[in-house]
């Protein structure tokens, strides 16, 4: 049951695995109704890794929390194989961009908390957690509590408990955005070889032009007020993406044609 | 440990020395050797009396932490208790408990049981109050998380809201752990015919000041060590907090 490769030969058959028909999501506040995302059309093919990248405030995020089921749009239909998105489902997990561990469990506890929390069994999954404890380097922290590690290494701690779920989808809600430079390349590289053993659709939130041109399949360029979505850009760059990756002239080429495009959208001037 | 001797040598050094300058009369400040001359005299008395008050102060702790906690869970767990019996919790907070100790005495006698009520009345509040604040004070984001997982509301309730509640309600533990020695004395003073509040209230009438001087060191004593075995509990269950990790 090999998966087509994900990427532009696929796309032409491959049909819709998450759909999003002119999604709208408004939200009340105090002083009146604001509108975070206006009509978002898109469409997200199995195994595809998806980066959804604008400047702050432009409802990347929302839409993300969207395809989780935590928030019901407005107006529109987003609907996930056939169906409609009216709570989380079962395949899917999420990684937020503050790593929320509890600080009362070990790393172990935590990767295993999804289990615990569900009212069921830890004990067949431990081997696992174990497994990709040592996948991201934190082999020997099993039994440390949160505090005693890093930021990188807290985040990779909860990219862990949302792959110890095997989900099918993968939601990033900019999960390396408050890690440093070298930590974040890292994380992208860790990453991408846990998705090679295992394919999945995966949505990234970013707004990091590299960093979503290395992870993406494609990349989906969103405007501030009004919210919208401006441009969808197939990534054609060979997998699995390696440190050599950033090097190929593709890379280059789909850095600068995202970036030309903010440049444009005025979201960055000179 | 070396520090605290130091800072209560110094304090008594100090009273010294304001006695042997002033030379006030001994029923208005006795000096440190008339108190422990005094204590050394009736030491038994002391003992024997302190042993009721102790008694009233842990047994009224202690009842209030085993009431104060669950009952703040059930607050929490139920939102129609939540809205109808918290604003009541509230309002008799606002009530002097002094006010009620009277009351008491009316209803229960000059027994222990008023006495330890009274205790508890105090020292109940704070314990609730922040075990409800610690319960319901969850990051949105992590509920948010928990949602995302498809958890059931006991689990998060006890995996989540509860460990969350700790670091609070043992804040609260420990500010009932002063007021237990208030209502205890208290107590005495009102509803009883021993313990410490009672010798207070005795040596007061007979101008015995160097009693009630070395009473009232032995509850700031009591009240110390109590203080501290709460807060040796605190670290050993939540040791992973900010306030205790080295």
């Amino acid at each position: 049951m090999a998966l087509p490769a994900a990427g532009r030969a696929s796309r032409d058959w491959n049909p819709a695995f998450i759909s999003l028909e002119q999604i709208g999501k408004t939200f009340a506040t105090d002083d009146g109704e604001v509108t975070a995302i206006e009509a978002a059309t898109l469409s997200i093919r199995q195994g595809e890794t998806v980066a959804l990248i604008g400047p702050s405030g432009c409802g990347k995020s929302t839409l993300l929390m969207l395809m989780a089921g935590l928030l019901s749009p407005t107006t529109g239909h987003l609907t996930i194989e056939g169906q409609a998105v009216t709570s989380p489902r079962k395949d899917l997990a999420v990684v937020f961009q503050r790593d929320l561990l509890f600080d009362w469990k070990t790393v172990l506890g935590n990767v295993l908390s999804p289990f615990e929390l569900r009212g069921e069994p830890r004990s067949l999954h431990v081997q696992r957690a174990r497994e990709l404890l040592a996948h991201v380097g934190l082999q020997g922290f099993e039994d440390r509590r949160p505090y005693e590690l890093s930021g990188g290494m807290r985040q990779r701690v909860a990219l862990c408990r949302a792959l110890i779920q095997d989900p099918s989808i993968l939601l990033l809600d900019e999960p390396f955005a408050a890690l440093d430079a070298l930590t974040r390349e890292q994380m992208q590289l860790d990453l991408q070889r846990l998705s090679a053993e295992q394919p999945r659709t995966t949505v990234l939130v970013t707004h990091d032009i590299v960093e979503a041109v290395f992870m993406s399949d494609v990349v989906v360029v969103m405007t501030a007020r009004p919210s919208r979505i401006r441009r969808t850009i197939v990534i054609d760059l060979p997998r699995p993406r390696t440190v050599h990756t950033r090097n190929l002239p593709g890379f280059g080429d789909h850095v600068a044609e995202i970036h030309r495009l903010f440049t444009e959208l005025g979201v960055i001037h000179g | 440990m070396l520090w605290g001797v130091a800072s209560m040598l110094l304090a008594i050094g100090l009273w010294a020395l304001v006695v042997l300058t002033i030379e006030p009369p001994s029923y208005v400040l006795p000096a440190p050797w008339d108190v422990i001359l005094r204590a050394w005299k009736d030491w038994a008395l002391i003992l024997s009396q302190g042993t009721s008050t102790v008694g009233e102060i842990v047994a009224g702790l202690v009842l209030s932490a085993v009431i104060a906690v669950p009952f703040g869970v059930f607050i929490v767990a139920i939102p129609v208790v939540d809205k109808l019996v918290y604003p009541i919790l509230i309002a008799f907070n606002s009530i002097p408990k002094v006010a009620l100790a009277p009351l008491f005495v009316v209803w229960f006698g000059y027994g222990i049981f008023p006495r330890v009520l009274i205790t508890v009345s105090i020292a109940f509040f704070p314990v609730l109050v922040s075990t409800v604040t610690g319960l319901k004070s969850v990051d949105p984001d992590i509920l948010r998380l928990a949602r995302s997982m498809r958890a059931q509301s006991r689990q998060v309730f006890l995996r989540v809201r509860l460990p969350n509640a700790l670091p609070s309600a043992f804040a609260g533990l420990k500010v009932a752990t002063s007021l237990a020695v208030i209502g205890a004395i208290i107590g005495e003073f009102v509803a009883s015919d021993r313990g410490w509040g009672y010798m207070l209230v005795q040596a007061s009438g007979s101008l015995d000041t160097p009693l009630m001087f070395a009473v009232v060191i032995c509850l700031a004593v009591v009240a110390s060590l109590l203080f501290y075995a709460v807060d040796v509990a605190e670290r050993s269950v939540i040791s992973w907090h900010a306030s205790h990790r080295q």
